[in-house]
């Protein structure tokens, strides 16, 4: 890290020149690109994954993995709204007409429940952190479809839906709530004891206990931190889509891993910055809205986002050579 | 099996997946009669033929200490590409109108998932990716490519010839049930009886001292993603004979199911352990709950959740086993669950 001249800044920084580069791309080729509309509107899209990201990115640091966010985004955001609303046609909820701002904290609660179970059951119990949220996933995805028998669940609360689709000023809410949440998670995982516990963690396990470090605890407050942060997506997403399908937020937790580690977070953990990891999701929003204004067909799309993901993992994977080369030139990686 | 392990206590933890396995069946035959007949327990081998030949896939690759994510994908577009390439074109088939010889289909099928298999293994072989990241986003590419060839549409029409596979009989017996089991006894025998297996054990359970020892682990590891995707291959054709159609969505989601099958089976996710017996037991087991559920009238909605619920339960059982077999040799607070 700590190799000087202009190269290794341009590597510590290649997210952002990435994104400077697909934003260039972008602007040459469409008329509309660059304009604050079309900012406004790619942080808007950025918002929820932004948040699932910074959750992710919290046990991600730990050397851990919480595959069971998508779900727990599924089922807080359907019950958010399926508390609130009049059971049958035309808004299938429960009837129990719960107060919006009860529903809101019961499914802040239910995130962070989740979060406690997962990181128990890794902890305490010792079950692989790979299964134990890919359970998980399967659980509540479950769960999401008995709750409501797979109907969609429509919201018509005005206190619920602010969230997703109210403004401040010329700026719409989630946009705040999310550049808020990137930036208290940067000065947290930067400046506080707390931060700095979870990347001893992720480096060395056994070395991080052996000075002082509590790593179940701080594993348990990880996965307490995704999962509420996951609740609180889920409440996002259902507020703007003003519905909660069973199905929200299905497969999206490839996308929250794709945005974490282009944005230079390990996924072996004690590596990265929610900096980063902000600038790998501006990249795949960006991405998703510049595809879009050029018209390209929607079967592309997704084609081309896997493939825009593979070639700046490609560069990234590069980087971790070239660094490691300058560091001991010695050295012959063989993995 | 050495000796000192038949204790009764080891031989039950060792043998964990099939007493799950004996657990599920009696619950469920006691449960409901229609459970243990001998329509039932074929229709839970022809329903686990799909799912299996893809777990042995899987299991190649997660031995190596490698995963597959792509495979899902991989399922579907091989599958939505050869009934592409065998159906005319227009409604209601939706084909490409070259009505291709089966057999050359098949060539086709095979050759894409072992190029998509050396792709995989290449970029994290030649480039040094990481296998995680190399497959996750090919499984987002490869599930895109599969839209891109009938834009979402359900092919059907596919010759009889080739769902014979599929969906035919060899007397009473389904000739997927017997691939299936035909495979995983090729399987286990490659992985127990040829220098190959023992070196892919090797590469998994420490890819330096392989190296070391004179094991090529990267060109094991390459070989791991081409069998993964030619088992993709094989997977999509039975799953066309077994569906009829050719479907974009064909596999979509189904990675997970296929990991859990492994791991509770008793491959590990990082490497080196496991056998292919026990991947089997996994995916019996998991066919078994499914069809269990099923007779029992559980809602859909339910049954999701119950299966989480099982893997959980299996994986809680199984880390309490490792626990057990293997004492602590870090202090307790600092053991690692984390990969290493």
């Amino acid at each position: 890290m700590r190799t000087k001249a202009s190269t290794p800044f341009l590597l510590r920084q290649l997210i952002w020149f990435l994104l400077a580069a697909i934003v260039l791309f972008f602007t040459l080729t469409t008329r509309n690109f660059l304009s604050i509309g079309n900012f406004i509107n790619i942080l808007f899209n950025a918002s929820v994954l932004g948040v699932l990201v910074i959750g992710q990115s919290f046990t991600l640091l730990t050397g851990n993995f919480d595959l069971s966010i998508e779900s727990t985004l599924g089922l807080c955001g359907l019950l958010g709204i399926w508390f609130i609303t009049h059971a049958g046609p035309p808004l299938y909820g429960s009837g129990w007409m719960v107060a919006p701002t009860v529903s809101i904290i019961v499914i802040l609660f239910i995130g962070l429940g989740i979060g406690v179970i997962n990181g128990v059951l890794i902890t305490k119990m010792k079950v692989n952190n790979f299964v134990v949220t890919l359970a998980m996933l399967i659980t509540i995805r479950g769960l999401t479809l008995l709750v409501n028998n797979g109907q969609t669940a429509y919201s018509v609360s005005q206190s619920y839906n602010w969230i997703g689709l109210g403004k401040l000023g010329p700026i719409p809410i989630p946009i705040v709530v999310f550049l808020l949440l990137f930036a208290f998670a940067y000065v947290v995982t930067t400046y506080t004891p707390f931060g700095r516990e979870l990347f001893a963690i992720g480096a060395n396990r056994n070395a991080s206990y052996a000075s002082g470090v509590k790593p179940e605890t701080r594993i348990i407050q990880v996965y307490m931190i995704s999962g509420l942060l996951a609740a609180l997506a889920g409440w996002m997403l259902s507020a703007r889509l003003t519905n909660a399908m069973s199905s929200m937020g299905q497969g999206s937790v490839f996308e929250v891993f794709a945005a974490a580690v282009i944005g230079g977070i390990s996924l072996k953990g004690g590596q990265g910055s929610m900096i980063g990891a902000l600038g790998g999701v501006l990249l795949l929003t960006t991405i998703g809205a510049g595809l879009n204004l050029m018209n390209v067909s929607v079967y592309w799309i997704q084609a081309i986002r896997g493939f825009i993901i593979l070639i700046a993992m490609l560069i990234e994977a590069q980087k971790v050579r070239y660094s490691r080369a300058l560091a001991d030139p010695g050295e012959q990686k063989n993995r | 099996m050495r000796a000192n392990q038949l204790r009764p206590v080891p031989v039950l933890l060792d043998n964990l997946i099939w007493f799950l396995l004996l657990l599920a069946l009696i619950i469920f035959s006691a449960l409901t009669n229609r459970f243990f007949t001998v329509n039932n327990v074929t229709n839970i081998l022809v329903h686990s033929a799909v799912l299996g030949i893809m777990v042995i896939g899987q299991s190649f690759t997660l031995i190596t200490g490698n995963f597959d994510l792509s495979a899902e994908s991989n399922l579907g577009l091989i599958a939505v590409l050869g009934a592409f390439l065998m159906t005319a074109s227009g409604e209601p088939s939706n084909g490409s109108g070259l009505l291709l010889n089966p057999l050359l289909a098949l060539l086709v099928m095979f050759g894409t998932g072992l190029l998509i298999g050396a792709i995989n293994g290449l970029l994290i072989t030649r480039l040094k990716m990481n296998n995680f990241i190399v497959t996750l986003s090919m499984l987002i590419i490869i599930r895109g490519l599969a839209f891109l060839v009938t834009h979402g549409k359900t092919v059907t029409g596919i010759p009889a010839s080739f769902k014979a596979l599929g969906h035919a009989y060899a007397g009473p017996v389904p000739i997927s049930v017997i691939v299936l089991l035909a495979a995983f006894a090729l399987a286990f025998f490659v992985m127990r009886y040829t220098r190959f297996g023992r070196d892919l054990y090797a590469v998994g359970g420490n890819s330096d001292a392989a190296s070391v020892s004179g094991i090529d682990s990267q060109r094991r590891i390459r070989q791991a993603y081409l069998i993964s995707g030619a088992m993709a291959a094989f997977a999509a054709w039975i799953e066309l004979g077994r569906l009829g159609v050719g479907a974009t969505r064909i596999g979509e989601n189904m990675i997970f199911e296929i990991q859990a099958a492994a791991v509770i089976g008793g491959i590990s996710l990082f490497g080196g352990r496991g056998t292919m017996l026990g991947a089997l037991g996994g995916v019996l087991l998991l066919s078994s709950i499914n069809s269990g559920l099923n007779l029992l009238q559980v809602s859909g909605f339910a049954i999701d959740m119950v299966r989480g619920i099982v893997i959980l339960g299996a994986m809680l059982i199984d880390a309490q086993k490792v626990r057990y077999t293997m004492p602590p040799r870090i202090p307790a607070g600092a053991a690692s669950t984390t990969k290493k």
